[in-house]
C-alpha cells in the first residue's frame, strides 16, 4: 500500500458548512472529517462521499464510519455530497475532468461520452453496454491507471440502481440531469404530480381544473394537500435560488377549498373532467388493503379499464390516512370524497374482509388475474421495558385507531406519557390532549433538532402545552396503584453525523407519574400473516418486492405501500401504487401502453406569472390554541391574497417544452 | 430598456414594414419579373440575377449589400423585424397558439428535418438561376410574393400568391418552419450573421433556470442550452468545479452568490464569452429575453442583501 496520504492534512470539500484544509486526526473516519471538521451538511442529509479527490473512491452514507487511512487513494481530499446530488452526473464530471487532465488513457474518452449520453434523455447507452464498457476500461487501465477509473468502478458498485435508472428508465433521482425531467419538483414527487401546472391553472383562476390536473397523477391530491410531510418537491424547488421554496402543500389545500366553493360541492369538484374508463379489458384485479397505495393502484387500474375489487380489513377506507392521521389534520369528509371518486372508476371496496381470516391469497389468485397486496404496516413495535407496568403500555396504532374512529380511550386519565419522537408520537400526544388529557409528556432518544417529526408539528405540539423531553431514553415503567411511574434517563448529546447512542448519563433520571403510557416507536407489516399466505418477507420485516416494478416472487402478485417500503409517507405509498398499476397493466395486457395523457391542454399555452417578492407568510394560519380542543381542522387555508403571492413565486409554473410528461 | 419593451417595438416595426411593403409600396420593392432585371432586389435576388445573367449590375450590388451590412451590424434582424412573410407567419402563429395544436418536440433542434437543409435550398436556388439563366426561385419566393400580393402583379397573375399560404401553412408542423428549415434568403443571412457584432445576451449569474427562453424561441435555438449549458461544460469551469470539490454544484438550485469564490470567478469569466446566443439561427426576435423574468423583473437576492448589511454594520 502507498504511504498514508492522510498523515498530515485533510481537505474537506463539498456541500458542507465549513470547507477547507484541516490538520488530519489519527484514525479519522469520514464522519469526523465531514461533521467535526466540515461542520456537517449545509442543507440536507448526506448521500455519499468521495474520498481522494477526482480519482477517489465513492463511499455510501451508511459506511461513513470507514477510517480514511484504510483506503488506498492518492489525494487527502474528502468531498461530501447531499441527497440533492446525482451520482451519475458527479461521476460524469469527474471522468470528463480526468480525461481533460490525463488524456485518453483507460478508455476515459469512451466512458466520458457514455456518461454524457446517460445524463441526456436522448442518449442510447444501455446499462449492459455501460457495464461492459467499464469492464473494458478496467482491463485497459491495468494497475498503473487504476486510480483514474476508480470513481466509476466504486460508484457502479455502490449505486448500481441509479446507473440503471439513468440508462434504461431515463430517471434522475437527484434532479440534476436537466433534460430528463420537466421540473425538479414533479421529478422529486413520488406520484409525479405536475405541481407547476396546478399553480399555473390556479393563477388563471381555474381551481377546479387545477385539482383535476393534479388528480390525474395523484388521486389523493387534496388529502396530500393536508398531510404531505417532509415534502420532496420543496427540497428540490428552484425557488431556493432566490429565497425559500414554494409552500406547495398549502397551495393544493387552497385549490381544493376554492374548487369546492366554485363547483358547489367537493364531490362535483373532484368529478370535473368526469373521467371514466373507456374500454373494458375484461381482466379482474384484487387489491388487498384500502390505503393510499391500494386505492391509488385501484384508481389507475380502474382507469385502464380493469375490474378492481378492493378488500379492506377495517370498516373504513383510507388505511393509515384514516386511522393514523387525526381528523384535525385531515377531515374525514375530504378523504371520503376522494375515496368515493376512486370508486367511480369501476372500483368496488369490500369492507371488513381481512386476508387470512375471511379469505386467503390463494382464493384471490384463483378468482382474479392479478393481486396487489398493500396491507400497510399496522403492527406496532412493542417496547419491552423492565417493570411490572411494561405490559400495559399502549401502542400508538391501537390508541390512534380508537382515538380517531371512536373518539375515546377508556382510562386515559389526565396525564399521559408518550414515548417516541416521530410524527406518530406527536399525533398520539395531540389526540390525547383533544381527548381530555392535560398533562402530556413526550420523550424521545433523538436530540431536539434531530427529532423525526416535522418542525411544524413539533411547533404545534408545543403550542398545545405538550412537554417534550428530547435525548431521554425510557428506563422502566412500574405500576403504582392505578397510575404508572415512568423513569427516563438522559442520553449524552451525540456528535453530528453519529447515529449510535452512548450509554445514558448516570444519575440524570426523571420520574413521571401518569395515567397512561403510549409507545410510538415504529410499525411493521403483519409478516406472519404474509408468510402464512406463502409470500416472501425480507429481514427488514417487509414484503419482498422489486422496488421498480413491485413484483413479488409469486407470479401475478404485486406488493406496494408501507408493507414493502417499511413505514413512509402517504405520497410515497401513492407513488408505489401508481407505478405498480402500470406494471400490473403491462402484466395483464402485454404490449399495452401505460400512462395517461396529461391534462396540460387545459392551460392553453399560458405562461405563468412570476414575482420576485418574498412570501410574507409561509405557513397557513392556525386557530388559537384554546379553540383547537376538538377534532375540527386546525390549519386554515390561505387567503386569496396570500395564495396568489405564493403561486406566483413558482419559477417553473407553466413551463412547457416538456419531455417526460407529454404535452 | 426592458426586453418586453423591445419586443413590443419589434412587433410594431414588423407591422409597419408589413403595411409599407404590402400597401404603401404594393409590389414596388420586390418588383421581380422573370424576364427583366429589377432595380431593387434582396441579397438572394441580386445573386440570382448576377449568376443568371452573368452581368454585374451596380444597382443590384448596392441594394443586395444593404441587407448584408445590416446583418453584420445588428444581426439577422431582417427575418423578424422587416420580412413581410415573417409577419404573416407570426400572425398565423397567434391563431395556431389559440387552437393548441400538438406540434413536434420543441426542444429538439432538428425534430423535423435538419436546419442545415436551407443551405441546400440556397445552393439549389443559385444553381437553378445559373441553369435557367433567370431568377427562378423568385417566382415561388413567399417573401417576394407577399410584397407583390397587393400590387399589380399579384392581382394580375394571382397564382403566384398561392405560395404564401402554402409555405406559411408549414407552421402547422413546427413554429416558423419556413424560416427554420427552408428559406434560402435566411440561409444567406444566417451565414452573414455568424460575423455579426451584436448578439442577444442572457443573464448568466442571475439565471433561475426557469427555461422560459427555451420555450419561447420560435427558431429552436435553445437559448438556455446554447448559453448556460455551454458555460457549465466548459473545460475551465469543470476543472474549477472539481478542484474545488463541488463537481455538480451548478446543477443544483443554488444562488450564484453562494457559489465558492474560485468557481464563481471562472464561471463569470466563461459566461462573458459564453452567454451570448451564437449567431446564425438567432433572428433577434427578443422572444427569449422578453420571456425571461429576471431581465424584466430584475434580480434581488434576499440572502445577499442581508449578508451585505451585516458586513457594513
Amino acid at each position: 500500500m502507498a504511504t498514508n496520504v492522510f498523515a498530515n492534512t485533510v481537505t474537506v470539500q463539498g456541500t458542507i458548512k465549513t470547507p477547507g484544509t484541516y490538520k488530519a486526526e489519527e484514525n479519522m473516519s469520514i464522519i469526523t472529517a465531514l461533521f467535526k471538521l466540515g461542520g456537517g451538511s449545509a442543507k440536507r442529509a448526506f448521500k455519499f462521499a468521495i474520498v481522494g479527490g477526482a480519482t477517489g473512491e465513492v463511499i455510501e452514507e451508511y459506511r461513513f464510519d470507514t477510517v480514511v487511512n484504510t483506503l488506498d487513494v492518492e489525494e487527502p481530499t474528502i468531498m461530501g455530497f447531499d441527497i440533492g446530488s446525482c451520482v451519475v452526473n458527479t461521476i460524469r464530471i469527474l471522468t470528463t475532468y480526468n480525461y481533460q487532465k490525463h488524456g485518453n488513457v483507460a478508455c476515459l474518452k469512451e466512458l466520458s461520452e457514455a456518461l454524457t449520453e446517460m445524463c441526456d434523455v436522448d442518449g442510447e447507452v444501455s446499462f449492459e453496454q455501460f457495464k461492459a464498457l467499464v469492464e473494458k476500461a478496467k482491463e485497459a487501465a491495468g494497475e498503473e491507471n487504476k486510480a483514474l477509473i476508480r470513481p466509476i468502478v466504486s460508484a457502479l458498485a455502490v449505486f448500481p440502481d441509479e446507473f440503471m435508472e439513468h440508462c434504461d428508465m431515463k430517471y434522475c433521482a437527484g434532479s440534476c440531469c436537466e433534460t430528463m425531467y420537466r421540473t425538479p419538483c414533479a421529478n422529486a414527487c413520488p406520484a409525479d404530480v405536475d405541481l407547476p401546472g396546478t399553480f399555473a391553472l390556479l393563477q388563471m383562476g381555474k381551481p377546479i381544473e387545477s385539482v383535476a390536473l393534479g388528480r390525474n397523477d395523484n388521486p389523493f391530491l387534496l388529502t396530500c394537500g393536508r398531510i404531505c410531510e417532509d415534502l420532496p418537491c420543496q427540497k428540490f424547488c428552484l425557488r431556493q435560488i432566490i429565497d425559500k421554496p414554494v409552500y406547495t402543500r398549502s397551495l393544493h389545500k387552497y385549490a381544493g377549498v376554492k374548487a369546492a366553493e366554485l363547483a358547489g360541492s367537493l364531490d362535483a369538484a373532484l368529478d370535473y373532467p368526469a373521467l371514466r374508463p373507456t374500454t373494458k379489458t375484461g381482466k379482474r384485479v384484487a387489491v388487498v388493503g384500502a390505503g393510499p397505495a391500494g386505492l391509488t393502484c385501484a384508481y389507475f387500474l380502474g382507469r385502464y379499464g380493469h375490474e378492481v375489487v378492493v378488500y379492506e380489513a377495517m370498516s373504513v377506507g383510507g388505511g393509515m390516512m384514516r386511522v393514523g392521521i387525526p381528523d384535525y389534520r385531515l377531515p374525514v369528509e375530504l378523504l371520503n370524497a376522494e375515496i368515493d371518486h376512486i370508486c367511480k372508476m369501476g372500483v368496488e371496496i369490500k369492507y371488513n374482509m381481512a386476508m387470512g381470516k375471511d379469505f386467503t391469497l390463494q382464493q384471490l389468485r384463483d378468482e382474479y388475474d392479478a393481486v396487489f397486496v398493500a396491507i400497510g404496516a399496522f403492527k406496532a413495535n412493542r417496547l419491552n421495558l423492565p417493570g411490572d407496568g411494561s405490559a400495559d403500555i399502549v401502542t400508538a396504532v391501537d390508541f390512534l385507531y380508537a382515538g380517531n374512529l371512536k373518539r375515546e380511550w377508556p382510562g386515559l386519565g389526565k396525564s399521559v406519557f408518550v414515548i417516541g419522537g416521530g410524527n406518530v408520537a406527536v399525533d398520539c400526544a395531540r389526540v390525547a390532549w383533544r381527548l381530555g388529557a392535560d398533562d402530556i409528556v413526550m420523550s424521545c432518544r433523538e436530540e431536539y433538532h434531530r427529532m423525526p417529526a416535522t418542525v411544524d408539528e413539533i411547533h404545534h405540539t408545543e403550542e398545545e402545552g405538550i412537554k417534550i423531553y428530547p435525548s431521554y431514553t425510557p428506563l422502566d415503567v412500574n405500576k403504582d396503584g392505578d397510575k404508572y411511574i415512568v423513569r427516563i434517563q438522559k442520553l449524552p448529546t451525540r456528535p453530528e453525523g453519529e447515529w449510535r447512542w452512548d450509554d445514558p448519563i448516570p444519575g440524570e433520571i426523571l420520574e413521571f407519574k401518569v395515567d397512561t403510557v403510549i409507545a410510538a416507536i415504529g410499525q411493521y407489516a403483519d409478516i406472519d400473516m404474509l408468510k402464512e399466505q406463502g409470500l416472501e418477507v425480507t429481514p427488514r420485516r417487509t414484503l419482498k418486492a422489486d422496488f421498480h416494478t413491485f413484483e413479488t416472487p409469486m407470479e401475478g402478485v404485486f406488493g406496494g405501500g408501507d408493507c414493502v417500503l417499511s413505514p413512509r409517507t402517504a405520497i410515497e405509498a401513492v407513488g408505489t401504487g401508481k407505478r405498480a398499476a402500470d406494471t400490473i397493466h403491462k402484466y395483464l395486457c402485454p404490449g399495452a401502453k401505460t400512462g395517461f395523457p396529461s391534462m396540460r391542454k387545459l392551460m392553453n399555452n399560458y405562461v405563468g406569472e412570476f414575482t420576485m417578492k418574498e412570501a410574507e407568510q409561509q405557513l397557513s394560519y392556525v386557530d388559537e390554541v384554546a379553540d383547537r380542543r376538538d377534532f375540527h381542522e386546525a390549519e386554515q387555508p390561505y387567503t386569496d391574497e396570500q395564495a396568489f403571492l405564493e403561486m406566483k413565486r413558482c419559477i417553473c409554473s407553466a413551463k412547457t417544452g416538456l419531455r417526460r410528461m407529454g404535452e | 430598456m426592458k426586453p418586453k419593451t423591445i419586443l413590443k417595438i419589434r412587433k410594431l416595426v414588423q407591422f409597419l414594414f408589413f403595411v409599407f411593403f404590402l400597401v404603401f409600396c404594393a409590389g414596388a420593392v420586390c418588383a421581380f419579373n422573370i424576364n427583366e432585371t429589377g432595380v431593387f432586389a434582396c441579397t438572394l435576388g441580386a445573386l440570382e440575377v448576377i449568376i443568371g445573367s452573368g452581368t454585374i449590375y451596380a444597382s443590384l450590388l448596392i441594394t443586395g449589400a444593404i441587407m448584408l451590412v445590416l446583418t453584420i451590424l445588428v444581426g439577422r434582424v431582417f427575418c423578424s423585424w422587416i420580412c413581410p412573410f415573417g409577419a404573416v407567419i407570426d400572425y398565423l402563429e397567434l391563431l395556431i397558439k389559440r387552437i393548441h395544436l400538438k406540434r413536434a418536440d420543441k426542444l429538439k433542434a432538428n425534430a423535423v428535418i435538419n436546419p442545415k437543409t436551407k443551405y441546400g435550398v440556397l445552393i439549389g436556388t443559385l444553381a437553378a438561376a445559373g441553369i435557367a439563366k433567370r431568377p427562378v426561385f423568385c417566382a415561388i419566393c413567399p417573401i417576394g410574393n407577399t410584397c407583390r400580393a397587393a400590387g399589380m402583379q399579384g392581382v394580375m397573375i394571382g397564382l403566384e400568391t398561392l405560395f404564401v399560404p402554402l409555405f406559411a401553412g408549414l407552421s402547422f408542423i413546427k413554429e416558423r418552419f419556413w424560416c427554420r428549415y427552408l428559406c434560402p434568403v435566411g440561409a444567406v443571412l444566417a451565414l452573414t450573421d455568424k460575423l455579426s457584432v451584436l448578439r442577444v445576451k442572457l443573464p448568466a449569474d442571475t439565471c433561475i433556470r426557469c427555461k422560459r427562453c427555451e420555450n419561447a424561441c420560435p427558431m429552436g435555438v435553445n437559448p438556455w442550452t446554447k448559453t448556460h449549458k455551454r458555460v457549465k461544460e466548459d473545460p475551465a469551469v469543470i476543472a474549477a468545479l472539481v478542484e474545488n470539490g463541488t463537481p455538480d454544484v451548478l446543477y443544483r438550485p443554488i444562488a450564484f452568490s453562494t457559489l465558492p469564490a474560485e468557481v464563481a470567478d471562472v464561471v463569470t469569466a466563461t459566461a462573458k464569452k459564453g452567454c451570448k446566443i451564437p449567431g446564425g439561427e438567432c433572428i433577434r426576435c427578443y422572444e427569449c429575453a422578453a420571456a425571461c423574468p429576471i431581465l424584466n423583473e430584475g434580480f434581488t437576492e434576499k440572502v445577499d442583501v442581508v449578508e451585505e448589511a451585516a458586513i457594513s454594520a
